[in-house]
């Protein structure tokens, strides 16, 4: 298994090279640069959000289209460790930018007039259950279709993630009072604004979906196409 | 001893296909060639053994252990050489076999020299960067290394143009005849297989029609030409006939039975002319699957 990744990484070392390094830049813009402060926490949780999804997503999609399953696949190692692979890699590609935010703030300190602030403990577990959640999804989704692949069973697959994607942008609708059901007090919104601000609910969400995707790997049809 | 491979009621299935039940096993040592047309299942069979593919039920076996994908201590006995030639795209081609060679105690690295040396393989160059044919060559290099017990090739020579297919080939065989390994080797390109084979097995539709030693398709399989009046004669062993006026010409997958049924009929100017295992496998393959199996 740490064969694979580090294959992996090394593979797309040249890649997660220059990712990081714009990471790096990044952080130190904002501390040194634009100087965001505590109340700019959210903008950078955002940005952490969207380049960790980038670099994943990017990761996943160049596996999948160059059939590396396929090659581990003909190796004599366990299934699950193929399977493990597609987790230890964003897992690997959080830790990295979560040290270089930290390290960046450590950076900027001596040189700015105000204290820099980290996104709390809290804040940087919601994000990782939020970067896992969506990885989880987008593995589950595809291992789902190659191990039914008949017609009523894709079809049910379609309604299914068609649900749960539209379902994930819901918490968006709690700001635009959606239909009023979102509405200012009532207990839909309060219950999506506690969900988002705690980490236990992402991070939950990310284990059981990881669980998931992963057993459906290893009981998957076909490692011929991906 | 063990057998190379063991497919028992192997099913598997997708929709509008269905493969199998196969039945089917090699002795080690042996070359096991695998006929049929393109969409014949002759790459769903090999990626169920290998476990690209999960059968939908039926067991297989590898040197006596099940292909369990938990369990793959049964991986480095086989070399795969598949239709796709998969790499690390990026890396030169002795990186990836650096890559490879990791998993398999056997590896040799002497050995893979050896072998990109006769194929002539540029080890420097990029995966992306190699042409069809050196992509074979790349793949069979790294299916070879770790001296495998059983080769598993499935097509690995199409798509390439007969020129480097000829020149894979030779090379190819060449090794092949130096070990004592088992082989199952699919195609749809005829010659090729008659080269190497001791025995074919001929699959369509899904289902294996005929196993035989390649030697007794050669003894048994005649093209008969002969005069005779009468019209309307349910031929013993006959999978095609042709008839111009009282001229008929028959192919007979068991002569000897045709030839004695011919005598008794008083059959006149009856010759009989030996066929290329291509023209049989034709043959088998286009509606003598009745009586290829029976």
């Amino acid at each position: 298994m740490w064969r694979l990744l580090k294959a992996e990484l090394q593979y797309d070392k040249l890649r997660i090279g220059l990712f990081l390094a714009f990471c790096t830049a990044a952080f130190l813009t904002i501390w040194l640069g634009v100087k965001w402060e505590r109340n700019r926490v959210p903008m950078i949780m955002l940005m952490v959000l969207v380049l960790s999804l980038s670099a994943v997503y990017a990761g996943e999609k160049n596996r999948t289209m160059k059939k590396r399953d396929r090659l581990h696949m003909l190796f004599p190692i366990p299934v699950w460790q193929v399977g493990m692979l597609h987790f230890l890699y964003p897992i690997f590609v959080l830790v990295i930018i979560y040290f270089l935010l930290f390290l960046s703030v450590r950076i900027a300190r001596p040189f700015v007039e105000y204290t820099p602030t980290m996104p709390s403990r809290g804040h940087l577990l919601t994000l990782a259950g939020l970067v896992l959640t969506v990885n989880a999804a987008i593995l589950l989704h595809r291992d789902l279709r190659m191990t039914f692949t008949r017609k009523p069973q894709r079809f049910l697959i379609f309604v299914f993630w068609f649900v749960v994607y539209v379902g994930a942008l819901l918490p968006f609708y709690v700001v635009t009072n959606f239909f009023g059901f979102f509405g200012e007090g009532t207990p839909a919104q309060s219950f999506l604004t506690q969900s988002l601000e705690s980490p236990v609910g992402f991070v939950a969400a990310a284990v059981v979906l990881s669980v998931l995707s992963f057993m459906v790997f290893i009981k998957r049809r076909s490692y011929a196409d991906s | 001893m063990e057998k190379a491979f063991q497919y028992q009621d192997m099913i598997k299935t997708f929709p509008g296909f269905r493969l199998g039940p196969i039945n089917l096993e090699l002795e080690p040592g042996t070359v096991l060639g695998l006929i049929g047309p393109n969409g014949a299942g002759k790459t769903t069979t090999i990626q169920c053994l290998v476990g690209l593919l999960r059968a939908d039920s039926g067991e297989m076996r590898i040197f006596g252990r099940p292909n369990d994908l938990n369990r793959p201590a049964w991986k480095r006995d086989i070399g795969y050489v598949g239709d796709i030639p998969v790499f690390y795209e990026r890396w030169a081609g002795r990186q990836n076999l650096r890559f490879c060679s990791q998993f398999y105690p056997n590896w040799s690295d002497d050995k893979a020299d050896e072998l990109a040396g006769r194929f002539r393989l540029p080890l420097d160059k990029r995966a992306k960067d190699l042409s069809t044919g050196n992509r074979v060559k790349l793949s069979l290099v790294s299916a070879l290394a770790h001296s495998p017990k059983l080769l598993l090739l499935d097509e690995p020579t199409s798509g390439i143009d007969p020129v480097v297919r000829a020149e894979v080939l030779d090379v190819l065989f060449e090794v092949l005849e130096t070990g004592d390994r088992a082989i199952f080797y699919s195609t749809h390109i005829l010659p090729e297989i008659s080269r190497i084979a001791d025995e074919l097995a001929f699959i369509d539709e899904g289902q294996i029609w005929l196993r035989t030693p390649k030697e007794d398709l050669n003894d048994r399989w005649r093209k008969i030409t002969f005069r005779l009046a009468e019209v309307n004669i349910p031929f013993e062993s006959v999978v095609s006939h042709r008839k111009e006026g009282l001229d008929h010409q028959v192919i007979s997958s068991d002569f000897e039975i045709t030839l004695r049924q011919l005598q008794e009929l008083g059959a006149e100017n009856v010759q009989d002319m030996g066929m290329s295992i291509e023209e049989i496998a034709v043959q088998i393959l286009k509606g003598g699957k009745g009586v290829a199996s029976a």
